[in-house]
């Protein structure tokens, strides 16, 4: 049961296991990936021992261009990580009323090896990148135009 | 809670493989230098419990997915 896809069937090789889940929700360890829509940027993490809790996030190559860290060998170990082909990276969104308030968290990447199923949320503890990052911030132009549209 | 005064260059050891530095004392603040094994996760406290919150506030989405139909990014 997802909170925002009514009753959908989750095969047991889509559920990616958090094994410390994430900060804030340390009990929350099984999460499956849905997209938000076709054609959407927006990937869905739905709690499955939760069905109220899911995240919305985004790959990082859709806000920022220079997004580069690096992963412990620890992290790496953890997530049995092998090779960086396997490894999808996600940035969790928060959303707020005014759509240029809503941002992104830069600071802590969920990183999900998809051969393992394996995911685990980083606290990247280097001054360099917002754990709320506007999301707008350069596209500018973008917004303003959007934020016409909405208030016709 | 054990509070333990040192000087600058004096350490500390936590355990059998933890060692803690005071490399420097500057107005007010104390620059520690720490060696562990890589298994040990060190963070500034502030920034897990930031995160902690900016998890618990990205979660309260509900009523706001609507939002995301109206985000297009200009990817090239």
């Amino acid at each position: 049961m997802t909170r925002d896809f009514g009753e959908i069937e989750i095969e047991e090789d889509q559920i990616i296991y958090f094994k410390n889940g994430l900060p804030g929700f340390e009990t929350a360890k099984e999460f499956v990936l849905l997209p938000f829509a076709d054609e959407s940027p927006f990937i869905i993490m739905q709690s499955l021992s939760n069905q109220e809790l899911a995240f919305i996030t985004v790959e990082p190559g859709n806000l920022i261009a220079d997004y580069e860290f690096e992963i412990s060998d620890q992290k790496e170990k953890e997530l049995e990580i092998k090779s960086i082909e396997d490894i999808l990276v996600l940035n969790i969104i928060t959303l707020k009323d005014n759509l240029e308030e809503i941002t992104a968290n830069l600071s802590a990447p969920i990183i999900i090896n998809l051969k393992e199923k394996l995911g685990g949320q980083i606290i990247l503890d280097n001054h360099k990148f917002s754990v709320r990052y506007p999301i707008f911030a350069e596209q500018q132009a973008a917004s303003s135009a959007q934020k016409d549209e909405v208030s016709e | 809670m054990l509070v333990l005064t040192r000087k600058k260059d004096e350490k500390i050891i936590i355990g059998q493989d933890i060692e803690i530095t005071v490399v420097g004392i500057d107005n007010g603040s104390v620059q520690l230098g720490i060696s562990a094994p890589k298994k040990i996760e060190i963070l500034r406290k502030e920034l897990l419990e930031d995160v902690k919150k900016e998890n618990r506030a990205a979660a309260e989405n509900k009523d706001l997915l609507e939002k995301l139909q109206q985000i297009k990014f200009n990817k090239e």
